[in-house]
């Protein structure tokens, strides 16, 4: 390995060193490995209770360790001085554990401290194991099994299995806790408060309401909405305008009512059609067209992470719009007839956004306040509020026109003559307002309106402008701006562009929540500008561009909101390789239940609340609207809710068996509940079990009108039963097989996060399971459900969730969007399924020469090749950088503040995470750093570091922490590689704690798979053993866990063997 | 983003408390209706977390933007950060210097598990102890249709030293705090929903029923395990009793109508991702009506958690436009961040003040619910990770003999616990002692 001595320290100023010195503790959790009280009290030290300890070993920790972790000072949070030394008996094992390892490994005592002598380190030694081997064994004889409740995830997949029933159950459960190493699974942690309890039951009834079919078919809500140009004239449908709406004409899709509406009356029929419109909101204009073929979508652009564009969805997007026409439950399915499109020649007479780049005037800089200086532009039209006609709802203030009243629609509108065809610019001055008072600007030309909410630039923010509450502002009709006073400083805000033909043209400006104005300023935009090159571009230039590339769909359901959306997508991504002019027929379903869909209850009386969106965008992506990406042409979206393949459902038919010639209804429920029971509490039932629920329904039937209504209270008490809801391990009232039933389940617990399949409990109840082990462990890896362990046990063990609650800056990373954001969780994921799948070396987790991309995530990292929406195993170019978790942009981004990298989190991420190593937690109340030191801000990362740990109380644990973090420098907030930052090279050079020194993430990887491999095999191993088995790791474990690694070891480091090897052991097999 | 429950039937036979007290330890396990003789005593607690603005005297934001007053007694003088609770000089006390001494030690972030209990979470086993408001419950459940309601922004438990609650029950376990406003309010305000007062009965009977098979299924399970562990099956047990209990106290509260209120402020589907101040907003109203209509007189609302978890982190950027979490801006120190920081914890409080004033819009027949209710707003770190001389600010209850408008600064050797014990002895739920207290704070009273 490549060794660089004397690192030379580069400038480098990122972060401060008051949040490096503490926030790792965050990023860390509580490891707290504290042995005794932290030092508020001054415990008495116990009498030894062992005469060896006494006599020889106490002196020695007396003499070695005492000095730093004694009674004095407590280095690494650990106190020796009062442990128990009864380790057997006592409490305090793990601690002398940890004290053992620490010794052994050299790491204590420290370098510079007094060391142990030959002699007394094997006394210590030899002590320490002694005593710790017979607590372990004692320990492993009488540790009691705590029982494992099942968890929101758990709980869910098995109500789903059981009820044959695709509906996200767990929802509305309390958030389960986390252990210490932040699995979700550890039976200590999992409560039953009284809220669960009334929660499973609420949850139990109606999922049983769901699953037990009604006499009668429900209606079937089936519509199809065809795209063309002028294909709608003369036809029922609604257009749906509000704010930012960008409603598509009705001339342009025709509504046709299929299944069971298809036999209304034409007036019935259109009075459903008047419920339904297509909108197109949060699409540029331009990246849409109707075609006589249908609708042409570009690929989408992704949105930008900034109010209220986020929720609008990308770019464009269409939706069917039904207001209050739809059903609230079941399955449903989306069929799109779709081709792949062409670019329409782009009408030249449009209203377009502007993006930053694009925005040509910057007016803000100039004016504020001072109506003499709105001269901005040589080419810029003024003209002043005092000149407008037709008002509507304003009034003339001083220079100002404002509304009368806010929430009501303004208008004031003017004629100017463009003096040649071509793009302009339109800008409106008007007072600053507050954003949460949700103003905006309407601007309406050409037959198309276009809304923006004003920005106040921010000196000029909220402050300094009276607050008035939404509340108030709902109640009376107020304007924003209490006193239009002179104080109140004017801003501009660009609206949009408008591509206009020489003459007289007509322009609107006001809307709803309008902000008033002064003035309105339309631009001519030059031919060099980006918007103009971007709309004028040449047609066939484009095409050619895209030719080799596929469209594809993406799927969406939501609901529509005063300046969104609220959604979600459901199902995989298609790609459409249909040609233009044979379109094919693509599927899509979901569950209505597991959707934002519209609250029934949301103001019936509103005119725009309601709305279910069924929608879908190209999902080809593009990073910016300068690619037009490959067209998509839509000929229909149809929609069918709910969606039964046969009726009745299995969902019932699986509760309700067929019942049998000669059977009486109380020997036909007694069989029906008796293999709901199984089936619910994974193994067979006692008779004292059965009739305890058989005489529950025999109180019930009487009371209820019919059987399947007495049927589905007993199976609510079911699901509401610790049998049910726990992984109990019972010593069985008569059946011999429990035990088995017991292992199965931990078993699909362990492998599918869910609940035993037919054939895991066949093979249980035949007492055939544990010969044929392996191969089940196989066949399980190998299904599908795999992937809802791998989803949970991957989120947690690496902590994604850090990830998933990250907010990036968006406008320091515009390429960071939504999508890059799932498709690195996706990364990850599908990287350590790939591992399992192919029995890799668990090495791989550390460098792989492939990892798991799409285009789009591909091209986020710059690597090329990689076309199309689905996630396949990608072989990594030489010098791509990446490979390995420790390249993933899940863990980099999740270990950064949104803006800068953070290496302290990243390297407790490392040790914790990686190497089950996790380093001791902070001491208390932190010392600030000398922020008033004058050069503070100058300083760079490592000086900052550096100084950080020259404080005697940080160094210590420092060392062998910073170095892990500081190799990962080069990787920046959302784990791109830069080599450069602010102009200055990085400096990723750092001295491992063993005195190696590494340059950046390849040489880490390479110390790490050197010196490392095993601890690394060790920390995974660890980490399994507690998730398979539902608690925390002690040392008890530790001749199992060495066992595995022994026999994973022989047999390559697989994850698969590793697997095997932890189901083959005595704890997973007889549930300890 | 609303939360959607799938399941949106109203039918469901129980609408079930919040979490009730695990240990049927304290005024007996079926509770009756007392007969209320007097006014209503309530308590509140209300917490952020981070800390706040606390920029030191040589620092130029001192003047404006450090969350303690100026001054002291009654001669204080609120900085920008507090401006909006000048109204309610005369009905709040500001405290400044308490904290709980077994977690001065601590992370400030680890102290947020202690704010209401006091408890000692040393070590690596956690334990926690029971928390102040479910000792107030303990008493002050035999009036209500609802023993208490343990509000957030994130739901749930969380996890040590980041919990999602502020509740503990009486054997230290955290209690699931609740935070979609909707399911609260169909939960607790319209229990039963428009169904008959038969078809009500009816569903308490099915859920009697259900309970009673569930707790024999479970006794029958738990012997036959044995010697095994059975502390978690116990705790599934003593839940379930409560749950029982919950029931019997539906049916005794079956035919009292609830009071009739103006529930039109009620914003039930905010999105705190796009819009806090409608968020935070609409939980204090949800508070205010519980109070109003005496649902229960036991609250706690925890408005955001630790070290940058839960979308709360997010509402610095959201309402004051300052780009940046709110744990990362505690951690700041860039020029300017005082201000930042200050800005947030003013919106913050301006939101606890809109709460303040809700409660004395609101009457009832003993007059303005502020006068008969305590309400504790604070947090259990001065600054970053200092889990000392919290920000705590102590509004209401005239009428239960507290004396206001001063700032009162204490020194270490007076525990924080000292004003749960005053808060409680004044909500009429006398106690000796509260965790570590050495006594009460007899200078809150008239």
């Amino acid at each position: 390995m490549r060794r660089f001595r004397g690192p030379e320290f580069r400038r480098s100023i990122r972060f401060t060193i008051s949040r490096l010195a503490t926030t790792w503790v965050c990023s860390a959790g509580i490891a707290v490995s504290q042995s005794t009280t932290g030092g508020a009290a001054s415990p008495t030290p116990r009498a030894p209770g062992d005469a060896t300890f006494a006599s020889s070993v106490q002196p020695i920790l007396a003499r070695t360790c005492y000095k730093c972790h004694g009674e004095k000072r407590q280095k690494g949070d650990v106190r020796l001085d009062t442990l128990d030394p009864d380790i057997t008996n006592g409490h305090d094992a793990d601690e002398w554990h940890h004290a053992l390892e620490m010794i052994e490994s050299g790491e204590m005592p420290p370098e510079r401290s007094r060391q142990l002598s030959e002699s007394d380190r094997r006394i210590l030694v030899d002590w320490l194991r002694e005593s710790l081997d017979a607590a372990a064994k004692l320990r492993r004889q009488n540790a009691p099994t705590v029982l494992r409740r099942l968890t929101r995830a758990q709980y869910t997949n098995s109500l789903r299995d059981l009820l044959e029933l695709d509906i996200d159950f767990g929802r509305t459960l309390p958030e389960d806790g986390k252990s210490k190493r932040g699995f979700s699974n550890d039976g200590t942690t999992l409560l039953s408060s009284s809220l669960h309890l009334e929660t499973f039951r609420q949850i139990a009834r109606e999922a049983l309401e769901r699953a037990i079919a009604p006499a009668e078919r429900p209606e079937v809500t089936r519509y199809r909405v065809d795209f063309g140009s002028g294909i709608g004239k003369g036809k029922v449908a609604a257009r749906t305008g509000g704010y930012q709406s960008v409603p598509l004409g009705t001339n342009d899709f025709a509504i046709a009512l299929m299944g069971d509406h298809a036999s209304l009356s034409k007036k019935k029929q259109d009075a459903i059609r008047r419920k339904m419109s297509i909108g197109l909101r949060g699409s540029d204009r331009e990246r849409f067209q109707v075609v006589d073929e249908g609708i042409v979508l570009f690929s989408a652009v992704p949105h930008i992470e900034i109010a209220p564009g986020a929720w609008q969805g990308p770019s464009p997007n269409v939706k069917l719009e039904m207001q209050r026409v739809f059903p609230r439950h079941g399955d449903f399915v989306m069929r799109v007839r779709a081709s792949r499109g062409y670019i329409p020649p782009l009408r030249k007479q449009l209203l377009v956004a502007l993006d930053a780049k694009e925005n040509f005037v910057h007016l803000d800089d100039v004016l504020l306040g001072d109506s003499s200086r709105i001269s901005v532009s040589e080419r810029s039209i003024v003209l002043p509020a005092a000149d407008a006609e037709k008002l509507t709802n304003l009034v003339l203030e001083g220079e100002y026109l404002r509304p009368k009243s806010v929430p009501l629609p303004a208008s004031a509108q003017f004629r100017i003559a463009v003096p040649e065809n071509g793009f302009y610019q339109i800008d409106v001055v008007h007072r600053v307002v507050q954003t949460a008072q949700m103003p905006q600007i309407r601007v309406t030309a050409l037959g198309a309106t276009h809304d923006v909410r004003p920005v106040p630039p921010a000196r000029l923010a909220a402050p300094r402008v009276p607050s008035l509450p939404m509340l108030d502002l709902r109640a009376g009709y107020r304007p924003f701006v209490v006193d239009a006073t002179e104080s109140i400083p004017a801003m501009v805000t660009t609206v949009c562009a408008a591509g206009m033909r020489r003459g007289t043209q007509v322009i609107k400006v006001g809307g709803p929540f309008f902000t008033g104005f002064r003035a309105l300023v339309v631009t001519k935009l030059p031919a060099t500008n980006a918007l103009v090159r971007r709309l004028e571009a040449d047609v066939a230039e484009l095409t050619t561009k895209v030719q080799d590339a596929a469209p594809s769909i993406r799927a969406y359901v939501g609901t529509r909101t005063d300046d969104g959306m609220d959604y979600a997508t459901f199902d995989e991504p298609r790609t459409v390789d249909a040609p233009l002019g044979h379109a094919g027929t693509y599927e899509f379903r979901g569950r209505l239940e597991n959707l934002p869909i519209p609250e029934p209850e949301s103001g019936d009386t509103e005119p725009l609340s309601g709305f279910l969106l069924l929608g879908l965008w190209n999902d080809t992506l593009v990073p910016t609207r300068d690619e037009t990406g490959p067209p998509l042409l839509v000929e229909s979206i149809e929609f069918e809710a709910p969606y039964h393949e046969v009726w009745p459902p299995r969902s019932h038919t699986r509760i309700f068996l067929e019942r049998l010639s000669d059977e009486t209804e109380d020997e036909y429920s007694r069989r029906v509940i008796a293999r709901f029971l199984e089936r619910a509490f994974r193994r067979s039932v006692g008779t004292d079990e059965l009739d305890r629920y058989f005489t529950f329904w025999s109180h019930v039937r009487p009371t209820v009108a019919t059987n399947e209504d007495a049927i589905r209270e007993v199976l609510i008490a079911a699901l509401t039963s610790p049998s049910f809801l726990f992984l109990v391990d019972p010593l069985s009232e008569s059946e011999s097989d429990s035990s088995d039933h017991a292992l199965a389940s931990r078993l699909s617990y362990f492998l599918w996060n869910s609940p035993p399949d037919e054939r895991l409990r066949a093979l249980a109840q035949s007492g055939d399971l544990r010969a044929s082990l392996d191969a089940e462990v196989d066949r399980m890896l190998d299904d599908p459900k795999v992937d809802r362990f791998l989803r949970t046990f991957v989120h947690e063990w690496l902590r994604l969730d850090r990830f998933d609650q990250m907010t990036v800056d968006p406008t320091a990373f515009p390429r960071f969007t939504r999508f890059v954001k799932r498709d690195m969780l996706e990364e990850t994921h599908r990287f350590v399924h790939e591992v399992l799948r192919t029995n890799a070396p668990v090495d791989t987790l550390i460098d792989a020469d492939f990892t798991m991309l799409n285009e789009n995530l591909a091209r986020f990292y710059r690597i090329p090749g990689v076309r199309g929406v689905t996630f396949r195993r990608v072989e990594l170019p030489e010098g791509s950088g990446r490979g390995g978790l420790l390249s993933h942009g899940s863990f980099l981004t999740g270990h950064s503040d949104g803006l800068e990298p953070h290496p302290i989190k990243r390297a407790v991420w490392l040790r914790k995470q990686l190497l089950d190593d996790p380093p001791p937690p902070p001491p208390p109340n932190v010392p600030e750093l000398d922020k008033a030191a004058p050069d503070f801000d100058k300083l760079t990362l490592k000086q900052k570091i550096e100084r950080h740990r020259d404080k005697d109380s940080c160094r210590e644990c420092h060392k062998g922490l910073d170095p892990y973090g500081i190799a990962f420098e080069r990787f920046n907030a959302v784990g791109l590689f830069e080599p450069k930052r602010k102009g200055q090279e990085i400096d990723a050079t750092t001295t491992l704690p063993d005195g190696t020194d590494v340059d950046g993430v390849e040489q880490l990887k390479a110390w790490l798979l050197a010196v490392k491999k095993d601890e690394v095999l060790r920390g995974l191993t660890r980490n399994l053993f507690a998730w398979a088995h539902g608690r925390d790791v002690t040392f008890a474990d530790d001749e199992e866990v060495a066992a595995i690694l022994e026999r994973v070891t022989s047999k390559g480091r697989g994850l698969r063997d590793l697997v095997h090897a932890i189901v083959a052991t005595a704890s997973f097999q007889n549930g300890r | 983003m609303t939360h959607k429950s799938w399941h949106l039937d109203r039918r469901s036979f129980l609408r079930g408390s919040g979490v009730a007290c695990a240990l049927p330890f304290f005024e007996g396990m079926t509770p009756r209706l007392t007969k209320t003789t007097g006014a209503p005593k309530r308590i509140a607690f209300v917490y952020f977390p981070n800390g706040v603005s606390l920029p030191d005297e040589k620092d130029e934001a001192f003047a404006q933007w450090r969350w303690f007053p100026h001054g002291d007694g009654t001669e204080y003088r609120f900085t920008k950060v507090l401006a909006s609770l000048e109204p309610f000089r005369k009905d709040l006390t500001i405290l400044g210097g308490l904290s709980h001494p077994l977690s001065r030690e601590l992370l400030g972030h680890l102290a947020g598990d202690t704010w209401l209990t006091a408890g000692d979470v040393r070590g690596d086993r956690y334990k926690n102890t029971i928390s102040v408001d479910q000792v107030a419950a303990r008493v002050l459940r035999k009036h209500t249709r609802y023993p208490f309601l343990a509000l957030s922004t994130d739901g749930g438990v969380g996890y040590k030293s980041r919990v999602a609650t502020l509740s503990f029950d009486q054997s230290g376990r955290p209690i699931p705090s609740e935070n979609r406003q909707r399911s609260i309010f169909e939960r607790y305000f319209s229990a039963g929903g428009k169904s008959s007062l038969e078809a009500r009965r009816a569903s308490i009977e099915r859920g009697k029923r259900i309970v009673d098979l569930v707790l024999e299924d479970s006794k029958s399970l738990r012997r036959r395990l044995g010697k095994r562990d059975v502390t978690k099956l116990d705790e599934f047990l003593a839940s379930l009793e409560s749950v029982e209990e919950q029931i019997e106290r539906n049916e005794t509260w079956l035919d009292i109508p609830m009071k009739d209120v103006d529930t039109s402020r009620l914003d039930l589907d905010p999105d705190p991702r796009k819009d806090p101040t409608a968020y935070l907003r609409a939980t204090y109203e949800l508070m205010a009506l519980a109070l109003e209509t005496d649902l229960t007189r036991v609250m706690t609302f925890q408005t955001g958690r630790e070290d940058g978890m839960g979308f709360a982190d997010q509402f610095p950027r959201l309402a004051v436009g300052v780009a940046r979490g709110h744990h990362t801006i505690s951690h700041d120190s860039h020029a300017g961040h005082w201000e930042q920081w200050g800005r947030y914890d003013t919106w913050h409080a301006e939101q606890f003040a809109h709460f303040v004033r809700r409660l004395t819009e609101l009457e009832d027949e003993h007059g303005r619910i502020l006068d008969n209710t305590l309400v504790l707003y604070g947090s259990c770190c001065s600054t970053t990770h200092n889990a000392r001389n919290y920000p705590l600010v102590l509004a209401g209850g005239s009428k239960l003999g507290l004396k206001h408008g001063s700032y009162r600064k204490y020194d270490e050797a007076t525990p924080l616990s000292n004003l749960f014990v005053a808060m409680l002895g004044a909500v009429g739920v006398p106690v000796p002692s509260f965790a570590d207290s050495k006594g009460t704070l007899p200078e809150l009273f008239a």
